[in-house]
């Protein structure tokens, strides 16, 4: 029998800085640049290495325009973003109620032994 | 999943966290106010076309400055945002029209601005029922969005409009008077809130325009 612990959680959105991003974009039309930093409390750096990656991963858009002289790079969550984060929230849920099962159970085994 | 609708409910209380919104809407119904009592005060119906003229653009120019303020002086801050939009049902939409013409029908059909008129007692409860249609919006985002020095606008606003009934104060004086200081009350506010919004994020916060 497969393990309920067996799936395999979206490596691209479980990375804890990428889960930040990608929980802001997704109750958001889109932000940018300064706003994620600011939600997410990453420094510029690594904001800029994840927010790569994401796009890499086809679950962000990014887009670059400019106001004037300053640059203002602006991020929207992709269908393809959503429904992976869907999916991951779904995993979450899923891996908890399991968690959560166990617990009675072994609760139960300990009561009755 | 609380974070995620905590993340939600700050992008869309964002937009007020400034105070420019309240800021330029107030300098403008304070100046819309004050064309009334002037050509109300001269007695002249062309001012008075003039003024309502003016209230329009000034209304369209306090967008385009609203924008303009907002990408100097907030988004280089705290960043640019844009919440989705809600999505309204039939009544809610119906609802929302309704509210619309109520509030500017006595501007554009003459039988409703004099329905307006504090001589006589029909006149003036339209009035006081105009007055808080028109700041229920406000009330609701208030509370809504949790922006409560809205309260004191929508506050002002009430008491201004339920003084001028009391004493009677004829239509175009009560209309100008109502607007000249619910505006004024949102300038204060809105000026408050700029200056909180601008000591706790300095400009020399931010270090260069590199971004990605």
């Amino acid at each position: 029998m497969k393990s309920k612990f067996a799936a395999e959680p979206d490596r691209v959105i479980h990375e804890p800085a990428r889960l930040k991003i990608m929980s802001v974009l997704s109750v958001l039309d889109c932000a940018d640049f300064v706003y994620l930093m600011g939600e997410t409390e990453l420094t510029r750096g690594n904001l800029s290495v994840q927010l790569r990656r994401l796009e890499a991963a086809g679950y962000i858009f990014v887009s670059k325009e400019f106001r004037g002289r300053v640059p203002r790079t602006i991020a929207t969550i992709t269908d393809a973003g959503r429904k992976a984060f869907k999916s991951y929230r779904a995993y979450l849920r899923r891996l908890l109620k399991a968690t959560s099962e166990m617990n009675v159970r072994s609760n139960a085994v300990a009561e009755t032994g | 999943m609380n974070e995620i609708r905590a993340a939600r409910r700050r992008a869309q209380r964002y937009r007020f966290s400034d105070g420019i919104g309240e800021l330029v809407t107030g300098s403008v119904l304070a100046l819309i106010g004050t064309g009334f009592l002037i050509s109300d005060a001269l007695n002249s119906d062309t001012l008075r076309i003039v003024s309502l003229g003016v209230a329009f653009a000034l209304a369209l120019l306090g967008f385009l400055t609203v924008r303009f303020l907002k990408e100097w002086i907030t988004y280089p801050r705290t960043g640019y945002v844009r919440p989705p939009k809600p999505r309204l049902t039939y009544p809610q939409r119906l609802g929302l029209n309704v509210l619309f013409l109520l509030i500017v029908m006595p501007f554009i059909h003459e039988y409703f601005g004099p329905a307006l008129d504090a001589d006589t007692p029909t006149g003036r409860v339209a009035f006081l029922g105009w007055v808080a249609v028109m700041v229920a919006p406000i009330a609701v985002m208030a509370v809504r969005f949790g922006i409560y020095r809205l309260l004191f606008v929508v506050g002002t606003a009430l008491a201004i409009g339920g003084a001028a009934v009391l004493l009677h104060t004829p239509g175009g004086e009560m209309i100008g008077s109502l607007f000249a200081l619910t505006g004024a009350s949102a300038v204060i506010t809105g000026t408050c809130a700029l200056h909180g919004y601008l000591r706790a994020h300095p400009r020399s916060e931010l270090d260069s325009d590199h971004e990605i």
